[in-house]
């Protein structure tokens, strides 16, 4: 029987020592451009690396394209892989080695043609060594769909780039995604970046998959007919705040920020909101609309 | 098959690719023609002061020409129990340590190719090129023809040398994952063994297991250290012996090096 997810995890625990990286983390996702969102540490990296064999799970198990990771070799065949801050043979030049990776995956692919899809086709000879961070991420791109995979799992596939790299390499995936079809997990921190390409997300906080569903509807539940108001003392004017006007679901993001839900027209509330701050001396400073997932997600994890 | 073929070559050439850029195995050549070099040198310089002293380095003192051979090795039965563990620290335990094995192992390859393969460039490259200069120095410094027996001895003393020493030192690298720790256990060993070498108290087949190499050397020399360290010649019988528990013992530990690994975390 085949599965319709992509990856299945299933109540995966993993301790190192008395770290708990992963508490009975459970995640099913769907073929597309999934993004697995989390702060440092929340455990994103050990999950890709339980699902690649690189390491074992304390307990739990897991199936990556319908196979369980002990099959981890047969998995690998079928999986194209960018790990955070890859270490590449720095010597050898970026078609010899694509080359030779293309001949591990037994696949038929031509490195000129992988290394133009990536925008590398001036820098085929060059060493390894001698390319920007970002080309560097480039020729992991094309590493990874050396053996014509289903899958691609990208660990932090930002991360060191600058800006304009960034967004170069946002826009060669969502290319590769659309041109190929072929399932991308991206694991990130950045947020801004996987709400632009990801078409579902999972949020991830101390081992645990905390939210999951589709980037739009994670929008719409955590973050539409949210406000957010930035004032000198967010606790006081909360309190004050709380059930008047039509305001609930008041939450306490940090000492001087506060978000609520409310139903209507934001404008028909700011001036006695700003009323009852004057009365007890709080200054408001901004009231705005919560609308990304970089919001959804704070409103999540507070 | 061809595929698979394919397939083993791609990762031999990554790992030499990876591994033995320069200076790695200029360095390492440097390292053993020099030596030997500086014996011929030595040796030539002494014979042209004073011709007569060709019999001394003939025959009258060792008796067999097969002590030139092995003289122009000395130096490097010392060096090969150092230089072996580094070569390993700086190609197999480097790769623990920067996380390309981590780059590795996501390509569809089997742990244990991937330390065979390791573990094979380390044996055969400083094998390889020890096997070369010796085989090259022969005619050059050997006034009268080598017996084929000290040859073949003394080749095999060097292949069952890096064999061992590097399959240690691929223990350590495994378990420890450090650059440092695996050139450090090098140095410690290179340390030791001369002590152990040279000390009496312990066995001849004992010294033969530690250094094959060396006692290779001081067998076809017939150079006895019992002139200089008290210890007995080692008898044909007890360097068979020891080459054999060397060799068994080189497997034994590949095995369980082997088995470390596939179950060692990586990266976590």
């Amino acid at each position: 029987m085949t599965s319709r997810f992509v990856v299945e995890v299933d109540k995966i625990s993993k301790n190192f020592g008395p770290v708990q990286a992963l508490d009975e983390l459970e995640l099913k996702i769907e073929p597309g451009l999934f993004g697995i969102i989390g702060p440092n540490g929340a455990g994103k990296t050990t999950l890709l690396r339980i699902l690649l064999g690189l390491i074992q799970p304390s307990s739990g198990s897991a199936r990556v394209l319908d196979m369980d990771i002990s099959q981890s070799k047969k998995i690998r065949e079928r999986i194209g892989v960018l790990l955070e801050n890859p270490t590449l043979p720095k010597a050898m030049g970026a078609r010899e080695y694509l080359s030779q990776v293309i001949k591990i995956y037994g696949s038929t692919n031509d490195p000129d043609e992988l290394l133009e899809l990536v925008g590398l086709q001036d820098a085929t000879n060059r060493q390894i060594g001698h390319l920007s961070a970002g080309m560097r991420q480039r020729l992991g791109i094309a590493l990874a769909f050396a053996g014509n995979p289903d899958l691609i799992i990208l660990d932090e596939p930002t991360s060191n780039l600058d800006v304009p790299g960034r967004e170069q390499m946002l826009d060669l995936l969502s290319h590769l995604y659309h041109k190929s079809k072929v399932s991308i997990i991206i694991a990130s921190h950045i947020l801004s970046e996987l709400e632009q390409i990801c078409t579902h997300v999972a949020f991830m906080n101390r081992g645990k998959n905390v939210v999951q569903g589709t980037t739009n509807d994670i929008i719409e539940k955590y973050a539409l007919n949210r406000f957010r108001i930035r004032c000198s003392d967010a606790h006081t004017l909360a309190q004050l705040l709380d059930g008047k006007f039509g305001i609930e679901d008041i939450r306490l993001l940090g000492p001087n920020m506060f978000s609520f839900r409310y139903e209507n027209s934001i404008d028909s509330i700011v001036l006695p909101v700003r009323q009852e701050a004057e009365s007890c001396n709080i200054q408001i400073h901004r009231i705005e609309i919560i609308a990304s997932l970089e919001d959804a997600f704070r409103e999540v994890i507070q | 098959m061809k595929q698979k073929l394919a397939k083993l070559m791609a990762q031999f050439q990554i790992e030499i690719g990876m591994s033995y850029r320069f200076p790695v195995i200029e360095g390492l050549a440097a390292l053993i023609f020099l030596t030997p070099i500086e014996a011929a040198v030595l040796t030539w310089n002494a014979v042209s002061i004073n011709p007569d002293r060709l019999e001394y380095f003939v025959f009258a003192e060792f008796g067999f020409s097969g002590m030139h051979l092995g003289n122009l090795m000395f130096g490097l039965t010392q060096l090969l129990p150092i230089l072996v563990p580094v070569l390993v620290s700086f190609t197999a335990a480097k790769s623990f340590e920067d996380g390309y094995i981590q780059t590795l192992l996501t390509y569809p390859v089997e742990r244990v190719t991937v330390l065979l393969v390791k573990t094979i460039c380390v044996i055969i490259i400083p094998a390889g090129l020890l096997t070369f200069t010796y085989l090259f120095a022969i005619p050059f410094i050997i006034p009268q023809a080598p017996l084929i027996s000290h040859v073949s001895i003394m080749l095999l003393g060097v292949w069952i040398s890096v064999l061992l020493f590097a399959i240690l030192s691929m223990l350590v690298a495994v378990i420890t994952k450090k650059v440092s720790a695996t050139a450090i256990f090098g140095l410690a060993f290179g340390i030791v063994t001369p002590i152990l070498l040279n000390n009496p108290a312990v066995p001849n087949i004992a010294r033969v297991v530690l250094n094959p190499f060396d006692a290779a050397y001081r067998y076809i020399t017939n150079h006895s250290s019992y002139m200089m360290f008290g210890t007995e010649m080692t008898p044909l019988i007890d360097l068979q012996i020891g080459f054999g528990i060397s060799l068994m013992i080189s497997l034994v530990l590949l095995t369980f090096t082997l088995w470390l690994f596939t179950r060692s975390e990586i990266g976590g």
